[in-house]
């Protein structure tokens, strides 16, 4: 229907051209057209300069004059397309009727040609498609309903009628149902991300019975690795990733609890409009249990794990991009469309305003998911406990740190009394009198300089002159030697250069730094480096020989140490990434995405397209809104929610999707190929299966679809079969459908990364099946260097590849070889990719040569069986069928011409039989038969 | 073709298919081997790293990044300030940036002096010297601006021109846009890249294919001596003994596609192999600089310090440059953040970066080169003519200097101007934007045409702004 739909705005553009020639009241500019020359050079010159000089006294609520120039409506006053002479604008811009504008200053000529050439040219100001109501045209837009399958003999469901109608339409045979060994690892793969062994293939083709395959899909349903594996797929639309990227890499400590409950929540088959509500709002729904509390928030990570430009100085900015990344996060990876453009301009392709944008920010920008906004700005955590924890926890805290804690305070109590007798002092970091250094960003009561040379003054007083013993407590965590001045004298050079583990104030300890004169009375010290410096908390200056209060000082110390170790001994309370709600408010309208520029209240609420044509406002102001956006998105009858994951599901099964544009299922998208099935199909999924996610997929598995070969074959013209009496002639696929849109046969898939490497650790037997956890060894909001190999990340450990650490700005190098992709992007669809580097990672990474020898070492192992049979059984496991005898001769040829080219430089008989295995094993990981699904 | 046929073709772009194969096909190779019903024509010149046609006539083939990673100052390099020589030491009265990264006290004068180079008489200060002797290739743009304060966020505008969102590398759209002229080696190689401040994304090719990536040779912490490609090499396997592997896998492959008969995948994956292989050997020999001569090597200032390590980038890049590849960069790592210290510090990286820049910037003129490749030199941002500190100066990204050589730039001439203390672009400005479009342009792409679909947009290194800077076009 869009196409439609601008063949009519094209007449229109047309026909108003007369009109505004005429410059008549109801007169219209002629509208730019989507793509158009006009529309690009309006968007890039005109627009721009329009809002920088005009704007800001011509809009909707500053209308000086009565002029608005930031619509297409108002500017006609002042317009008159194609003659410059008789425009109003034009004269006020050239300072040369009784208008001079803008007041402030003639513009740069340049300025004024460019605007008189385009009212020359003219005028044409770009259509907003947000005035047009889509909500009737877009098929998208309008909520799936079912249909009634097309009549087809001999289909085992109604998915395949829908699927093999075109099939046949187009004069096709599809293919035949598959041999068990290819379906069953077909299924494997699919649902677990893993092989099959060659015991799950024998038992399969032993079952004759007419519910085998039924029976393997509900196992491999059951099985955990089915949450590993689709937990995966939603992570790649979640963007979700274990560091923040961008500018400040920080650690996302937490954020592997959110990919764990992703795992668990799709275990559990948890309906899909409940794991979407959790994820956008799961903070404000009621809870069932501490448990269930406790995953609830941890769900609503999935806001926060967006990539933030964290050094932002410009903190409105930043606050706004934040709210730009959920709306772009939450809007394509459950809607499948992108509203994020809308922040500058309204929707160029989309029926979505700029108000309806700032609509939908004002839902997040009421919504806390920064805990603070310094320097480096920190993301909301919040602590989640369940019942035991919560009642040990306390249990600790009146037993065991109550005491301590009043210990420790009376010994330093003790300690400042015997200073301000001896004549020593105790100065707080923070009380500095003069210095360039930021407050408590690393632990109540630091200082940091942000990477910036220091300079910092203290006033010290102290009652007598003389020397006094100079210690200073702090965090670093690398040496950052400061000089000390005092009285503008340097005393100490180089000094608290200790790196004490880190730069929080968990790993703050006291360090003598050395003995400084200090003068009775008044005393400036002074502590500079010409780079940051470490994080100061206190500093103590001590008469030299006063060993009471250093005695009284000890007693304080190991008083604190035994209080820190016991706190840190503490049953912690888990803290998980979340958001929570903020004060509600709506925001203005953010004229250009300016954050300096605004314009109209944009009252929160749902974009009118997506809501049958009115805008819908969230129905409780006094709230933010994102509760009433979950389930917005997930009521059955919303037009996308349902069709989006419907079609990703089918893509990951059939591997080509119902709608070629995942990522984008607004006017510009593609249209589905079978629209019909895809809607039959969202509402079985949203209705009859009731979002249950598990079931959806045992339904698409047990089409005849899924169970077709995926053998190319091509028919010679003229070709003709006899039906019923008559003859009917064949169509050739390869030249119908060389590339299956149709699914006249299963699509060949080449293994994701993941399970690519999982069945590598699989078939060479060491895959450690436990699930959850993290390997991403850097504390939380600590900085992963951008290292692979110098951060704290490990990727060796035998374990699935989604528990691999996902650092951004340093993704592991094999996941970025086999098109991971970027993990600050929602990527609704991976694309494939071949090429050499891939090769070389198989050919020569440490990580393959070490496969292939377990492999071998789990092959030779066996015993009792000749080396033809250990061929055979490695093919096997490695591909879930025996060798062809094609494959034997290969590899036999092989095996003689390697043993007698290494005969010479390995001598030892049972050394070369092992680096013939070596060799052979890795051969068969990195052969094709391994790296495709059929 | 009936009607059906079109709706297939709208459904399968030419860009789907290109995606999937960076290696070719082996056709000729195996087709004895094809199944004898498989007979679909296939694809021409489906590789996507194959040259392509530019959209009209470059005047460069490729470019060089010469990446001066923490922000050299440009009132201390390129951009000579005499009010700011005269106010040394006075309060600076004029407009500061609504945003700054920290606070900078009064107006401080360059601790260099300034020379006047060649027949054009370009201005460069003594940190520079070598630099200075090519001033006449030099095409000095003094008033180039960014937005972003922060070391991250002004990498990743400079790369991708984008420091809000993750866009495709520079390097990345010349790649997708020209494809490269050697097929053994990938189209964009970058020298020991800082890993910090936005890291892989600064050469990353988003969403952009992943033929389009930089391949990284070692990282900013690994000495240019060491450096190489990840897994080019297998410990273990050496010569003949991996070919032998490679045949049975070959061997075993070609039997599967007997089997399943043609398909572009798998023989894309089968040729991928072969390309593997192929630059496995062709790498190591462009890294090795045994065979260049003392002549070369001392231009460079290789087997010297403090020029060696630097030395050692600068002729890869122009041996890289020399065999096809067609965007390579080199980056003095994140040494130029002089908040203080700066007299020292600056004096000390120059030092290291001076002799080895000329001797690429006359290497490549005496081979001929520099015509058609363009030499592309500066930092992430400027630095402030007020100082921070006693000896140094914050970020600036507001008016600073970079400068371009070869590759069909007007040489010996400045452009664009700053304020009188250099702190703001003011005449001729030229945004990071328009300096992509002039690369883009030089290479015979219109940046307003080099488009990649994602997400239903048509993307551009771009975005919607970017202005060919015509008047430095020689």
């Amino acid at each position: 229907m869009n196409r439609t739909l601008f063949g009519i705005l094209g007449i229109f553009a047309v026909a108003s051209t007369v009109v505004a020639g005429q410059a008549t009241p109801q007169a219209k500019l002629p509208s730019a057209k989507v793509g158009s020359a006009e529309e690009v050079d309006f968007e890039k010159r005109i627009r721009p300069l329009l809002h920088k000089h005009c704007v800001p006294c011509h809009n909707a609520t500053t209308t000086l004059g009565g002029l608005r120039l930031d619509i297409a409506a108002g500017a006609i006053k002042a317009v008159v397309p194609g003659d410059a002479v008789a425009s109003p604008l034009v004269n006020a811009i050239r300072y040369e009727g009784k208008h001079k504008m803008p007041p402030s200053g003639k513009l740069a000529n340049a300025d004024i040609a460019t605007l008189t050439s385009w009212v020359s040219s003219g005028a044409h100001w770009p259509e907003s498609l947000a005035s047009i109501n889509a909500t009737t045209t877009h098929w998208a837009f309008i909520p799936p309903k079912r249909f009634t399958a097309p009549k087809v003999a001999g289909v085992s469901t109604s998915i395949d009628a829908f699927l093999r109608a075109p099939v046949i339409g187009q004069g096709l045979k599809p293919a035949p149902r598959t041999d068990k060994r290819t379906l069953i690892r077909r299924a494997y793969f699919d649902i677990t991300g893993l092989p099959p062994a060659p015991h799950d293939v024998e038992a399969f083709v032993a079952d004759k019975s007419p519910d085998a395959f039924s029976k393997v899909i509900d196992t491999l349903l059951a099985s955990p690795a089915f949450g590993e594996r689709w937990g995966r797929h939603w992570l790649d639309v979640a963007r979700y990733a274990d560091s923040n990227g961008l500018d400040e890499n920080l650690a996302h400590g937490n954020a592997f609890r959110y990919r764990d409950w992703v795992v668990k929540a799709i275990n559990q088959d948890l309906p899909y409009d409940r794991f979407v509500q959790y994820q956008v709002a799961g903070d404000l729904m009621p809870a069932a249990s501490d448990a269930d509390r406790a995953d609830m928030l941890t769900a609503t990570g999935y806001l926060s794990l967006g990539p933030k430009v964290l050094a932002e100085q410009d903190k409105p900015k930043l606050v706004m991009d934040i709210v730009d990344e959920q709306i772009e996060v939450v809007s394509k990876s459950v809607m499948g469309v992108t509203i994020a453009c809308a922040r500058c301009h309204d929707h160029k392709f989309d029926p979505i305003s700029t108000k309806e944008y700032y609509a939908l920010a004002g839902i997040f920008k009421s919504t806390k998911t920064m805990e603070n906004l310094g320097f480096v700005s920190a993301w909301n955590e919040r602590a989640v406990e369940t019942g035991d924890a919560k009642v040990s926890a306390a249990k600790y805290e009146s037993d065991t740190l109550a005491p301590l804690r009043a210990r420790a305070e009376k010994a330093r109590a003790a300690v400042t009394q015997a200073l301000s007798a001896s004549g020593g002092a105790s100065i707080a970091a923070t009380s500095f009198t003069r210095g360039n250094v930021a407050k408590d960003a690393y632990g109540p009561g630091s200082i940091n300089s942000n990477g910036s040379p220091a300079d910092i003054e203290y006033a010290i007083n102290v009652p007598a002159t003389g020397d006094y013993k100079f210690a200073a407590e702090y965090a670093s965590n690398e040496n950052r030697g400061v000089d000390i001045l005092v009285n503008g004298a340097k005393q100490l050079t180089d000094v608290a250069g200790r790196d004490t583990g880190g730069f929080r104030d968990d790993s703050k300890s006291w360090q003598v730094l050395g003995t400084i004169k200090l003068n009775a009375g008044a005393n400036v010290l002074r502590i500079t480096r010409g780079g940051p410096i470490p994080h100061f908390f206190r500093f103590l200056v001590l008469p030299v020989g006063s060993s009471d209060v250093a005695a009284l000082q000890a007693t304080a110390e190991k008083a604190d140490k035994d209080l820190a170790d016991a706190t840190a001994k503490k049953p912690e309370p888990v803290f998980v990434m979340a958001v929570e709600d903020a004060k509600p408010e709506d925001v203005k309208i953010h004229i250009r995405g300016d954050t300096q520029t605004l314009g109209d209240i944009a009252p929160r609420g749902f974009p009118a397209a997506l809501c049958g044509g009115n805008f819908t406002p969230v129905p409780d102001p006094e709230k933010s809104g994102r509760l009433s956006l979950a389930m917005w998105m997930t009521k059955p009858s919303h037009p996308l929610t349902s069709r989006v994951m419907v079609d990703r599901v089918f893509r990951h099964l059939f591997g080509l999707g119902l709608v070629s544009t995942p990522d984008n299922w607004g006017i510009r998208g593609e249209k589905p190929t079978n629209p019909k099935l895809l809607d039959t199909l969202a509402v079985t999924f949203a209705v009859d299966d009731k979002w249950s996610v598990k079931r959806f997929i045992k339904r698409l598995m047990l089409t005849d679809t899924y169970a077709q070969s995926s053998i190319a074959y091509s028919v010679k013209s003229g070709a003709f079969e006899v039906v019923n009496g008559k003859k009917k002639p064949i169509a050739d696929p390869m030249i119908v459908d060389p590339a299956n849109q149709l699914l006249w046969r299963a699509n060949r898939r080449r293994l994701d990364a993941e399970p690519l490497r999982d069945a590598m650790l699989a078939v060479s037997g060491q895959l450690d099946k436990t699930l959850g956890g993290t390997f991403l060894g850097t504390k939380n909001r600590d900085y992963v260097t951008n290292d692979q190999s110098g951060n704290g990340a490990r990727y060796d450990a035998p374990r699935r590849s989604i528990y691999l650490p996902v650092i951004r700005n340093a993704v592991y190098d094999y996941l970025q070889a086999f098109d991971f992709g970027d993990p600050s992007m929602v990527n609704a669809a991976r694309t494939p990719t071949t090429v050499a580097p891939q090769a070389l990672y198989v050919m020569n990474s440490p990580m393959v040569l070490d496969f292939s020898k377990k492999f071998a070492s789990k092959m030779l192992a066996l015993t009792g069986i000749s080396d033809v049979d250990r061929m055979n059984k490695a093919t096997y496991e490695a591909i879930g069928r025996p060798q062809t005898d094609a494959e034997k001769a290969v590899a036999t040829r092989f095996f003689i011409a390697y043993d007698l080219v290494l005969e010479d430089a390995v001598p030892d008989p049972n050394e070369r039989r092992r680096r013939i295995w070596d060799a052979y094993c890795q051969a068969l990981l990195a052969s094709n038969s391994f790296a495709y699904v059929e | 073709m009936s009607t059906s046929c079109n709706r297939f073709e709208a459904v399968t772009s030419r860009r789907d298919l290109l995606h999937k194969s960076a290696s070719g096909f082996g056709l000729l190779a195996l087709q004895g081997l094809l199944h004898a019903n498989a007979v679909a024509a296939p694809p021409k010149n489906i590789n996507p790293l194959a040259p392509k046609a530019p959209h009209f006539k470059p005047k460069a083939k490729r470019v060089i990044f010469v990446f001066m990673h923490g922000g050299p100052s440009q009132v201390d390099t390129f951009d000579h300030k005499p009010l700011l020589d005269r106010d040394h030491g006075k309060p600076y009265s004029g407009p500061r940036p609504r945003v700054v990264f920290a606070q900078t006290g009064n107006l401080l004068k360059s601790p260099w002096e300034f020379k006047r180079y060649g027949k054009s008489g370009i201005e460069v200060s003594d940190l520079f010297p070598n630099v200075g002797k090519m001033a006449d290739d030099l095409c000095v743009i003094k008033s180039i601006h960014g937005s972003n304060a922060a070391h991250g966020g002004a990498l990743l505008k400079l790369h991708t021109g984008s420091d809000v969102f993750v866009r495709p590398s520079m390097g990345s759209w010349l790649t997708y846009g020209l494809g490269t002229e050697n097929q053994n080696l990938p189209g964009f190689i970058t020298i020991c890249p800082t890993l910090g401040h936005g890291g892989v994304q600064n050469w990353s090719s988003a969403f952009l294919p992943a033929y389009a990536q930089g391949t990284p040779i070692g990282n900013a912490s690994i000495r240019a001596k060491n450096a190489k490609i990840s897994h080019i090499d297998n410990p273990e396997l050496k010569g003949n003994l991996q070919r032998m592997q490679l045949d049975l896998l070959q061997g075993l492959n070609k039997e599967q596609l007997a089997h399943f008969g043609h398909d572009p995948d798998l023989e894309g994956r089968i040729e991928s192999f072969e390309l593997a292989y192929r630059m496995q050997t062709e790498t190591p020999k462009l890294m090795d600089i045994s065979g260049e001569s003392k002549a070369t090597l001392d231009m460079y200032g290789i087997g010297n310090e403090p020029t060696d390590n630097f030395g050692r980038q600068c002729l890869l890049a122009r041996r890289f440059c020399e065999a096809g590849v067609r965007f390579v960069q080199v980056t003095h790592s994140y040494k130029w953040d002089q908040h203080g210290n700066l007299k020292n510090d600056h004096e000390k990286n120059a030092r290291e970066v001076d002799l080895p820049i000329a001797g690429l910037l006359a290497d490549l003129k005496s081979r001929g080169l520099l015509e058609d490749t363009l030499v592309l030199w500066g930092g992430e941002f400027g630095r402030t003519p007020t100082a921070q500190g006693g000896d140094g100066r914050d970020h600036n990204p507001h008016g600073y200097s970079m400068w371009l050589a070869g590759g069909g730039v007007k040489g010996g001439i400045t452009y664009g101007n700053t304020d009188d203390y250099g702190w703001f672009a003011q005449e001729d400005k030229v945004h990071i934007h328009d300096l992509h479009a002039t690369m883009l342009h030089l290479l015979g792409l219109d940046h307003t045409r080099l488009v990649y679909r994602y997400g239903g947009r048509d993307y551009r290194l771009t975005d919607v702004h970017g202005d060919v800077v015509q008047k430095i076009i020689a």
